[in-house]
């Protein structure tokens, strides 16, 4: 098979890619964004999310400890600590609660504690070709002791992340 | 068709700018490369999401005095109009007005009213009850170059580190004074070496913060 240069030019590998960056218990932030216009079609198969430390009300947790021996209250209990997904016209100040991600179970990359998730390589590649705003979620999904009646027992839990992962777009 | 050699001088270089705060009147660089001589670059792809253009904390909106209390007779001490200040938009939140009093939301109206009940001390004068409407003046955006909208997203030749200063805005962008999501419209147009290309983003106004992320590439071909 041979390769022209209008082939070429219409296909755009994007990275997604977030440094290290602390996301507080409940908050949620937009890691990349994409307008998906008629005709184009978005390919989505690697992500990793790396949670690098959390911190406990003062208890950081490093690399290999985990989280669960603390009393965490999970916002969504479908998920861990942490998920990462894509949402189609997500609007920031939308609790992502309310929000349906795209794809299957396995496009959703969760983390249950410190250290590195992946989505599985044999997962099969999501194609996207419906029109819209897609944004990449990080979702800290933790319940943050402020937004809620709690007893002392509730910890905050701040998430020290790293996001690495890429998409490709054919215009 | 495209040769081994032709494919192997074209680089995308990607650009990716997850969901930062940039202050009033500043700008990030996304993106900057410096292309050779006889090399070209281009930007076949640019899409900015803005996620909120109030700034911190979320859920909030920025609003300024609230009137109908100001006048009241039964209220002990006058309130004085108040600074811009962030409004919670979640019900049950409190203000405390400048007299140290304080409301509670219970409903909102509209975008610019809001229901609160009095915790104390003051009276609506229209209703002579502690419960009442609040007018709600929303801050609108000072926007610096009003050309443009509230955030501006593109791409700079040449001098990138001029990229704050009147009319060095860049040259070929995108821009938006609503929350959502921008894409290039533009054609891709090649960039000669030598020269220096940055993507940026640029809060447009002076009392702003704006939440953007950033998604570029760069087509890179070297020459042959």
């Amino acid at each position: 098979m041979l390769l022209t240069l209008e082939e070429l030019n219409s296909v755009i590998d994007l990275p997604i890619s977030m440094p290290t960056t602390f996301v507080h218990s409940g908050d949620w932030l937009v890691v990349a964004s994409f307008n998906l216009l008629e005709g184009q079609t978005l390919l989505y198969k690697d992500m990793n999310l790396t949670v690098l430390k959390a911190s406990i009300d003062g208890v950081d947790l490093a690399l290999g400890n985990q989280c669960n021996q603390f009393n965490i209250n999970l916002v969504n209990n479908s998920y861990g600590i942490a998920y990462i997904g894509i949402a189609k016209d997500f609007s920031s100040t939308t609790d992502p609660q309310s929000v349906t991600w795209f794809g299957s179970a396995s496009d959703v990359i969760s983390a249950s504690s410190v250290g590195t998730y992946v989505r599985s390589s044999s997962a099969t590649q999501l194609e996207i070709t419906e029109p819209g705003n897609y944004s990449v979620v990080l979702v800290n999904n933790c319940e943050s002791t402020t937004t809620t009646n709690t007893t002392s027992s509730l910890y905050n839990v701040d998430l020290s992340m790293i996001v690495t992962s890429q998409i490709r777009l054919t215009l | 068709m495209i040769t081994p050699e032709q494919f192997n001088n074209i680089r995308v270089l990607g650009g990716c700018l997850p969901e930062t705060i940039v202050g009033p009147e500043k700008s990030v660089m996304v993106s900057l490369v410096s292309v050779a001589y006889l090399d070209l670059v281009s930007v076949p792809w640019l899409c900015m999401h803005v996620t909120d253009l109030v700034g911190v904390p979320r859920n909030s909106v920025l609003v300024t005095a609230s009137k109908s209390a100001d006048a009241s007779a039964g209220a002990p001490t006058a309130v004085t109009a108040n600074s811009p200040f962030f409004l919670s938009t979640d019900v049950g939140s409190t203000i405390t007005w400048a007299n140290g009093r304080q409301s509670y939301i219970t409903a909102y109206t509209s975008s610019t009213l809001v229901t609160v009940t009095n915790v104390s001390g003051l009276t609506n004068p229209a209703t002579a009850s502690q419960s009442g409407y609040f007018v709600l003046n929303p801050t609108v955006p000072d926007i610096v170059n009003t050309a443009l909208g509230c955030a501006v997203c593109g791409i700079q030749s040449t001098s990138p580190d001029q990229f704050n200063l009147p009319g060095g805005y860049p040259e070929s962008a995108i821009t938006s004074s609503a929350v959502g999501v921008v894409t290039a419209p533009f054609q891709p147009r090649l960039y000669s070496g030598p020269d220096k290309i940055a993507i940026s983003v640029l809060n447009n106004t002076r009392n702003f913060n704006l939440h953007v992320a950033v998604n570029a590439a760069m087509r890179y071909t070297h020459g042959l």
